[in-house]
């Protein structure tokens, strides 16, 4: 067994896993809104470049400057008009809410589209690279450079754009963001459209790289909220290195454990993240508030004297 | 506070509204059984139209479809002295074996269905052989695996009946259309964990050594696969230049994708129940060039048959789909004779009489021992559009190795 | 104060069981006036309501939302199998091992994720519903993804089955009766509204969660069981299949998350009023599903139950409110 391709595969897919978390994070960091759909919306971007690939029969990356509009302009109202109000209801409601977008993005997939598993056909997606004496696919590393980038642009615009800054007071206090003249409202209906931007370039990296069905959202659900967890809401950064990590930890439990577990190693890792959280949270916790006390003391004697 | 009132209401009598007309449209259907003379013959099937086998539902209910057709423009079938049209009904399974169970049992206690014909794998054509047991009603299925169909029933089906290859057969025609290959005798499995991949490679495993092979690589991995990278690379490291496979469409086309990108170009590729199809090609194009598959031998010669079978191959090509056609025909045609032959739509009749059939049709020279035919198998291989039997030597083409489409 | 609450709830109680009563004792007489389809509709409509009941109880009134139905109603149908294939036991039996088995499923499911709260939870459940099913597919004691069949001659009729069904489902009901107009649902309901604050109340949340989560699991395995018994024939993927858990929770909500009939309503709604309508087209239901919900969770919050008890409040509210006296000249 080599370790070096099971280590630069593994790493290559969690490239793809942090596209695929990154819409997730952004969305449940912003709002606390647990996409359900969020799958969904990955298969519906790739359908949607094979229509714009039937129809102009172009690249299916240069088909992302009509999907990723197009899908942005349909989640917006979707956030704007029903999600938001929702929002206002408790944990539940929007949960149940994406829940049923869910079905009914994979049905009306499954309908318009037929059940057959489809793929994006590009030249390169069958090409090879040689890095470094190991032979890679070149998607795959296409798709490390699509996950890194993406996170790089969503660094950017949440810490040096006005925009950005007027994200994060949204997600960090709404009510005060909204008296502060920021239209929280639109805020998050432009965060889910992102998202589903994101999820449209997720949709198409995944099809030329592997395949599609209308049902496949479910798996990548699963593997969003493993890299949410793992990798924390705070910042994209954190996403990727949450994808990257899974990415990993899949590659070697694979390798170590036999091919058919891989599936199940994510759900473990993910379990075991969730049991862990609370003691980590509570670590972590404690280290920050040992690094005030100093602080604290030194103000107190300043106050006393 | 009226206007959510008003929603509650529409949609309580909405609901109302659809309960008490389906109660009506149930209860007027209620009555199961051949119903009064005149009326029709009824055949159902629970077939995967849309789904993960989507593929494979509609030429399923063409192949069908056809034999009824045939039957009906001769006059129809004679039963308890009567004339009757018969009748297909098909409901879309989505390829999902819980469904498959709830609509077959439909299609016999509500549409009336005096015989049933079966899906495609074990996975949907098990539910519904079972249903035919437990409610007798005689069954004929096609496109399972004979081993993995019987496995279905430990105690051996009363009223199914299955005409297919088994995984036995598969093993002794893959080793054979390899022997055609200059090759290191090496081969990779990649196979899934459905029964399918299962069975067949432990087949391969077991049976290698007396083929004069060895095993050099074996991958398992769940349907859903996609990303077979460290496998090919393992294949690659332990020089393999042989490819058995196992798995569904989709992890079939990134399989092969992959391949390519990652410069692994074995002599021979065989990849069973995954490029069975003109899906394959039309996903991968020239890639799909090549790659191999032990399917039914090609269809009998027979001069009643020649008009369908034409009429098939022009439909889907010389292709797979087009033999999966013709067995789905024979399927049906086996039924609807064993109802003229027991001049009756009683169960037992039908199902005494399908256990005698000794005829010929597309799918070979049909007579059933156990409740199973098993159909001559032949290797293929994608060559432009056709695929082209290479395996038994002189039974139309000639394997090319290696494999075109990976080069 | 609560001794008040109390009668009331005693009385609404005795009100729902006798209700109850009657829909079962006219239920198992009609029996011969169905023919075999209409028979075997019912059965299917009863069993999703002794599921959806059983769901409402963890779901509606305990507030934690569990996905992992599939591998509790999966975990009944493969116990029920192996029991009939190993010995010839009667069904009382083997849908007891089944209970028992469901029971011990959730309370370690319980134990393990319920220090999780809210979302955490929820895709917990998801993680646990989906591990269990990879988990059989590779688990060669219950036939990997072949799956195993029972002896169909052990295998009861169409009209056993639905006596069957019909028990199932009153036991769930009466449970879910006695369960929501009672202490321990209020207590249930305390942990759903506010868990630190029941809680510091001296509720123990954990206990309250677990007690919900091992009945729900009781009764989801119970009816698992018997819809193996409709099948025969069971493996994983259909088994496990996560479609058990969406079906449930779809029901649940458009009739009414945490109401006694709510599972009643949804399961007539959705499986009668959608997926035996449209037989023909599975994917049409499954799309007409998902914006029935959409619609209710946005416009009905309280299912339709909620919504007609609403619109009963309202129109009572109308009829005694006091005309405005006429304008004197």
């Amino acid at each position: 067994m080599d370790i070096v391709t099971v280590v630069v595969s593994g790493l290559l897919t969690g490239g793809l896993y942090a596209t695929v978390g990154l819409g997730l994070a952004l969305v449940f960091g912003v709002m606390r809104l647990v996409n359900l759909a969020h799958g969904d919306l990955i298969v519906l971007g790739a359908y949607a470049s094979t229509l714009v690939m039937a129809w102009l029969g172009v690249d299916p990356f240069l088909s992302l400057l009509l999907v990723v509009p197009a899908m942005a302009l349909v989640a917006y109202p979707v956030q704007r008009y029903l999600l938001t109000g929702l929002l206002r209801r408790g944990l539940e409601p929007p949960l149940v809410a994406t829940f049923g977008i869910s079905l009914v993005i994979s049905a009306a997939i499954t309908q318009l589209f037929s059940g057959n598993a489809r793929s994006l056909d590009a030249p390169y997606a069958s090409a090879g690279v040689n890095v470094l004496g190991v032979q890679l696919r070149l998607i795959d590393v296409i798709g490390l450079g699509i996950g890194v980038a993406l996170t790089v642009l969503t660094a950017l615009v949440m810490n040096r754009t006005r925009w950005g800054a007027a994200l994060r007071a949204s997600a960090a206090d709404p009510v005060t963001a909204g008296t502060m003249g920021i239209n929280v409202n639109v805020v998050y209906a432009i965060t889910f459209a992102a998202s589903a931007a994101i999820a449209a370039v997720g949709g198409v990296l995944i099809g030329v790289a592997y395949s599609f069905t209308p049902t496949s959202g479910t798996s990548y659900i699963l593997i969003g909220f493993t890299v949410v967890v793992l990798g924390g809401t705070g910042s994209p950064l954190g996403t990727l290195l949450g994808g990257l990590a899974l990415g990993l930890v899949q590659s070697v439990g694979g390798a170590l454990l036999g091919g058919q577990y891989r599936d199940f190693v994510v759900y473990a890792v993910f379990i075991v993240v969730l049991a862990l959280k609370p003691v980590a949270d509570r670590i972590v916790e404690n280290r920050r508030s040992r690094l005030r006390q100093p602080v604290v003391a030194l103000r107190a004697e300043g106050a006393s004297s | 506070m009226s206007k959510k009132s008003l929603a509650a209401l529409a949609l309580a009598v909405l609901a109302l509204a659809g309960c008490a007309s389906g109660g009506s449209g149930g209860g007027s259907g209620g009555s199961g059984g051949s119903g009064a003379p005149g009326d029709t013959i009824k055949i159902g099937a629970s077939l995967p139209l849309t789904g993960a086998l989507a593929s494979f539902g509609p030429i399923l209910q063409a192949g069908y479809q056809a034999a009824v057709d045939e039957v009906n423009a001769a006059g129809g079938l004679s039963a308890d002295g009567q004339s009757h049209q018969v009748e297909l009904v098909v409901l879309d399974s989505a390829s999902d074996p819980n469904k498959v169970t709830d609509q077959s049992r439909t299609l016999v206690e509500q549409n009336g269905a005096v015989g049933l014909l079966g899906s495609i794998s074990p996975a949907l054509t098990v539910p519904a052989s079972t249903v035919a047991d437990l409610e007798k009603v005689p069954m004929v299925s096609t496109l399972t695996p004979n081993q993995a169909w019987k496995a279905g029933n430990p105690s051996g089906w009363q009223y199914a009946w299955n005409m297919f290859f088994d995984e036995q057969q598969i093993s002794d025609v893959s080793f054979g259309t390899a022997d055609l290959a200059q090759t290191t005798k090496k081969i990779a499995i990649f196979a899934n964990t459905d029964e399918d991949g299962i069975a067949n490679g432990a087949l391969w495993e077991d049976q290698a050594p007396e083929h004069g092979y060895t095993i050099a690589y074996r991958a398992d991995f769940p349907a859903g696969t996609t990303d077979f990278t460290a496998q090919i690379n393992q294949a690659k490291a332990a020089g393999a230049d042989i490819l058995f496979g196992v798995m569904i469409p989709p992890d079939a086309f990134a399989l092969w994708k992959q391949m390519k990108a990652l410069a692994w170009d074995p002599q021979v590729a065989f990849c069973q129940k995954c490029n069975s199809q003109a899906a394959f090609q039309g996903a991968l194009g020239e890639l799909a060039e090549g790659a191999s598959v032990v399917y039914l031998a090609n269809p009998s010669d027979a001069a009643e048959y020649a008009q369908v079978t034409a009429r098939f191959q022009k439909e889907y090509g010389r292709t797979v789909d087009a033999t999966s056609a013709l067995a789905s025909y024979s399927a049906a045609k086996v039924l609807l004779d064993a109802i003229a032959t027991a001049g009756s739509t009683d169960a037992d009749k039908v199902n005494a009489a399908i256990g005698s059939t000794k005829k010929e049709y597309p799918i070979g020279n049909v007579s059933f021992t156990d409740h199973v035919f098993s159909a001559d198998v032949a290797g293929l291989q994608w060559q432009g559009d056709a695929q082209v039997s290479v395996f038994p030597a002189g039974s139309g083409g000639t394997l090319q190795a290696p494999v075109k489409g990976l080069q | 104060m609560r001794t008040l609450l109390a009668a009331s709830s005693a009385g609404s109680r005795y009100r729902s069981l006798i209700a109850l009563a009657i829909a079962v004792v006219v239920l198992f007489a009609a029996q011969g006036a169905f023919g075999r389809y209409q028979t075997s509709v019912l059965t299917t409509l009863l069993l999703y309501v002794c599921l959806v009941s059983a769901w409402n109880l963890i779901g509606g009134v305990a507030g934690q939302f569990s996905l992992a139905s599939s591998a509790v109603v999966g975990l009944g149908s493969y116990t029920v199998v192996m029991a009939l294939r190993a010995a010839a036991l009667p069904l009382a039996v083997v849908l007891g091992l089944a209970v028992v088995g469901g029971a011990l499923f959730s309370a370690i499911l319980g134990a393990i994720l319920f220090r999780l709260r809210g979302f955490y939870f929820t895709i917990g459940t998801l993680a646990a519903a989906l591990a269990t099913m990879t988990w059989m597919t590779t688990w060669d004691v219950t036939g990997a993804t072949t799956g195993i069949s029972a002896p169909i001659q052990l295998i009861p009729d169409g009209a056993t089955l639905y006596r069957w069904a019909l028990g199932a489902a009153a036991v769930a009901m009466a449970a879910s009766i006695l369960v929501i107009h009672s202490p321990l649902g209020l207590r249930l309901r305390s942990v759903r509204d506010g868990e630190d604050i029941a809680d510091s109340l001296g509720i123990s949340p954990f206990t309250m969660k677990m007690a919900a989560i091992v009945l729900s699991g009781a009764l989801t395995a119970l009816g698992g069981g018997l819809f193996a018994l409709q099948k025969a024939s069971v493996e994983p993927f259909s088994a496990f299949s996560l479609n058990w858990s969406i079906t449930i929770i779809v029901m649940a909500i458009v009739g009414g998350l945490g109401t006694t009939w709510g599972p009643v309503v949804g399961v007539v709604v959705i499986y009668y009023g959608l997926t035996v309508q449209l037989q023909s087209l599975p994917s049409l239901s499954a799309l007409l599903s998902g914006l029935v919900l959409v619609l209710v969770i946005r416009f009905l919050p309280g299912g339709i139950v909620g919504a007609c008890r609403d619109l009963a409040r309202w129109t009572w509210g109308r009829l005694r409110r006091p005309r405005p006296a006429a304008r004197t000249a």
